[in-house]
């Protein structure tokens, strides 16, 4: 229903009615379909245990705000999108007893997910307002980038791919250089050894993904903000050959209006995969009679392998990353 | 064998019982809302049809178009208004602050399309639209409301919607013109030729303006009242060089008698100006978003500044340099700004009001469109009245070019940092290149018009092509 709400805005003494939101008589539910196989096995008494899944989820009439142009006079409408979407994957979980002695035991578990997201249908797609977000058949998560070739050698400015030939590089038309945000497979590895009274337990976290990384969110070189070190290797003179344009105050609006494509191009985005040493724990129990006496040392996000050009692979955006934190103590229970 | 039937029977009497107790349960589980929803509407909330059956609420529609035009729109007069932006934009102002951001993107010519200034101009715009639009619809619509009521809000709606309209056409060029509120419609709309949208508001305004009163019931000329439909006429009829109609326009308002020049330019920019055609009230005890934005007592400025050059090319004897310039000075460097007014900060009840059009720009139309029909005793005449009122001498200019240069620099020295007129003149006049290639680095010739917003052309493809060269 269009309706309006007092705005709290006067003019002349006169308290404002606005337009609150856009008419849209035909609201439904979304649809939801969902299927899941499972397989669990165990071998050798339950030693090596082995868990399978495989769901695929099918959504379809998605009640969401759907985005509009400002000629509207709105943002976004709430209403049904016809679009069908999928997500299906593969889950791995494996625990094994490796070792079960008398006093040493060592048990392994490790999983991982495989997702799989699709764009399987969007009736009207091209002419809707997602024409230039989705394409049919690759996942919800991608991105359109302008694909990035290079410096130019003679003018030291950012170049890259006229994909329609035009001559000038402008967006939606050459922003077609196509990324996906989403994980490939993410997981963790767990191993707890014991001997005795000690307990030492190590934790491994991994993800293979991509993303947008330190240029994504960047100020052009030469202007009053942090760098990467990158930008060290500028181009300065004609016949450089360099991956970082020449540095300008702002004033130079070619180079300016480069880097800013250069931000929303392929060179923005690159491998963001990390191996994270998350937790390990040692413990030692102290047989006491009648009560029970466990001193212990534990570390997070201890060691982190990764490629990623910028801040932490694990939490992309933001400014404070996973901390590293050591804790000991004694734990008494009567 | 009776007996056992006789159970069974009571077993399945007990057992249809019971579905009967489950009959309410059942039945909802076959209605589930498939497909629509109906949820009450909040208690703070009117709907579109209950606005427009009383004159209150339907005056309280058009009061948020009024305030949203004076708090969030291109004409709001602050940091992100028209004065500011196409100000650095052009030659008045100067700017001291970041030079990447998207205000510094404005004064060194780098304007991207994701620039937010950008989209607010486009955006607030097009919303102050659909409000008009929902006005006009919801009037059409109303059985309520006597021709009376509904005609000087029709009106003010026409007016207000070509308005926002006409800055768009200035700045973009060709834009969606909009006259509904269907969001179907709406989110799929083409560009219109920046001249065929130009003629469609004069169309507009020729319809509005037999149905406002002849002055806003306030007598502060806060509100769209004929006069303002009028001057609006002349400034679009100017834009599309239709000069005898420009010039016709201009005349009813020069000798209609309520709106006077004064004498001296000290009182021009107080809210009881007699030549002050429109203006914007601000909140009870607040002054003008453009005294906050330009005024600064020490230096370096903080945010914008006067160019010297600017300064500098005021005659001597004009007393406009004097009283609508201030100057800053630490010993060594000195500034200026715009000082047109002189308020800053709140009194105890509003004393400055932020003008939108008045009549100095009405006999400089006239002044200019008798210069294009060859009457240039007439020109000459218009343009010094407006030079006298500055203590200037008569204009010495006498052939047509010479007329129109005097006009041009007159308009300049008299609207310099108001909505954006010295950069819509250099547009509309073709001198943009000449004038700003010599002072602005990075001027591309292609600059005369400013970049769609990227998320529009995004979000409707109907939009391409971007303007040539972004």
């Amino acid at each position: 229903m269009d309706t309006y709400t007092v705005s709290g805005n006067p003019y002349n003494g006169t308290i404002g009615l606005s337009p609150t939101q856009l008419f849209n008589p035909n609201f439904g539910w979304e649809i939801n379909k969902k299927a899941e196989l499972a397989l669990e096995l165990g071998f050798l008494n339950d030693r090596i245990y082995l868990e399978t899944n495989y769901y695929r989820n099918r959504s379809t009439n998605q009640l969401v705000g759907i985005p509009l142009p400002g000629t509207t006079g709105f943002q976004s409408i709430q209403a049904n999108l016809g679009a069908e979407v999928e997500n299906t994957g593969w889950e791995f979980n494996l625990r094994s007893q490796n070792l079960q002695g008398e006093k040493f035991k060592w048990n392994t578990s490790f999983n991982i997910t495989v997702p799989k997201n699709k764009l399987v249908a969007f009736p009207g797609l091209e002419a809707s307002t997602y024409s230039n977000q989705y394409v049919i058949g690759q996942p919800i998560t991608i991105r359109k980038l302008y694909h990035f070739t290079g410096v130019d050698p003679q003018t030291g400015i950012y170049q890259f791919e006229d994909y329609n030939g035009d001559g000038t590089i402008s967006s939606p038309d050459d922003s077609q250089y196509i990324v996906d945000t989403a994980p490939k497979f993410y997981g963790g590895l767990e191993n707890t050894l014991s001997y005795g009274n000690w307990q030492f337990d190590v934790f491994f976290q991994f993800s293979k993904q991509q993303s947008f990384n330190y240029w994504y969110a960047g100020s052009p070189a030469g202007t009053m903000a942090n760098q990467p070190t990158a930008v060290l290797d500028h181009w300065q003179q004609p016949g450089d050959n360099s991956q970082t344009q020449l540095y300008t105050t702002g004033a130079n609006g070619e180079a300016v209006d480069a880097f800013y494509k250069f931000s929303a191009s392929s060179a923005a985005f690159s491998d963001a995969s990390y191996v994270r040493l998350k937790n390990t724990s040692l413990s030692y129990t102290i047989p006491f009679q009648g009560m029970r006496c466990k001193l212990f040392v534990e570390a997070q996000n201890l060691l982190t392998i990764t490629d990623y050009k910028g801040g932490d692979p694990e939490q992309l955006t933001g400014f404070l990353p996973p901390l590293r934190r050591y804790s000991g103590g004694v734990q008494l229970s009567f | 064998m009776m007996k056992n039937n006789t159970k069974n029977n009571k077993c399945r009497f007990a057992f249809l019982r019971k579905m009967c107790a489950l009959w309410p349960l059942m039945a909802l589980l076959f209605c589930s809302c498939e497909k629509n929803l109906d949820v009450g509407l909040p208690e703070s909330q009117l709907t579109g049809a209950a606005v427009f059956e009383d004159v209150a609420t339907a005056r309280a529609a058009l009061a948020q178009v009024y305030a949203q035009l004076r708090d969030n729109s291109p004409v709001n007069g602050g940091p992100s208004g028209l004065g500011v932006l196409m100000g650095l934009y052009a030659d008045e102002l100067n700017y001291y602050g970041a030079p990447v951001g998207p205000v510094g993107q404005f004064y060194n010519h780098t304007v991207l399309p994701t620039n937010v200034q950008l989209s607010s101009f486009w955006n607030s715009s097009y919303s102050l639209i659909y409000g008009c639009n929902a006005i006009l619809e919801g009037l059409e619509k109303s059985t309520n409301l006597s021709v009376d009521d509904i005609e000087p809000l029709k009106g003010e709606a026409l007016v207000l919607r070509s308005f926002a309209h006409f800055n768009l056409a200035r700045l973009f060029g060709d834009i969606p013109y909009i006259t509904t509120t269907d969001y179907v419609v709406n989110s799929t709309v083409s560009r219109l030729a920046k001249q065929q949208a130009l003629q469609n508001l004069i169309t507009d305004i020729i319809e509005a303006r037999p149905l406002l009163p002849e002055e806003d019931f306030t007598g502060e000329h806060i509100y769209v009242d004929r006069a303002v439909a009028t001057a609006l006429l002349a400034k679009l009829y100017l834009e599309t060089e239709q000069w005898q109609m420009a010039a016709d326009a201009a005349s009813l308002l020069i000798e209609n008698g309520s709106y006077l020049l004064g004498d001296n330019v000290e009182g021009v920019f107080l809210n009881n100006s007699l030549a002050t055609i429109w203006q914007l009230k601000p909140r009870e005890g607040n002054n003008t978003a453009e005294g906050q934005a330009f005024i600064f007592e020490f230096g370096p400025p903080p945010f914008v500044a006067l160019r010297p050059e600017f300064v500098n090319d005021f005659e001597p004897a004009d007393a406009r340099r004097e009283f609508w310039i201030g100057e800053v000075t630490d010993g060594s460097e000195t500034w200026y700004y715009p000082n047109k007014y002189k308020l800053n900060s709140p009194t105890d009840s509003s004393e400055e009001y932020s003008i939108v059009m008045r009549l100095a720009e009405i006999y400089l139309i006239r002044a200019e469109s008798r210069a294009q029909l060859g009457s240039l005793s007439g020109a000459q005449s218009d343009l010094n009245a407006v030079r006298q009122r500055a203590n200037l001498p008569p204009t010495t200019a006498s052939s047509q070019e010479a007329l129109l240069d005097a006009i041009a620099t007159e308009t300049l020295h008299e609207f310099f940092t108001e909505q954006g007129t010295r950069w819509f003149n250099l547009v509309r006049t073709s001198k943009a290149s000449e004038t700003l290639q010599p002072i602005k680095p990075a001027w591309q010739p292609t600059d005369v018009l400013l970049p769609v917003p990227q998320a529009e052309l995004l979000a409707n493809p109907n939009l391409q092509p971007q303007n040539p060269g972004y």
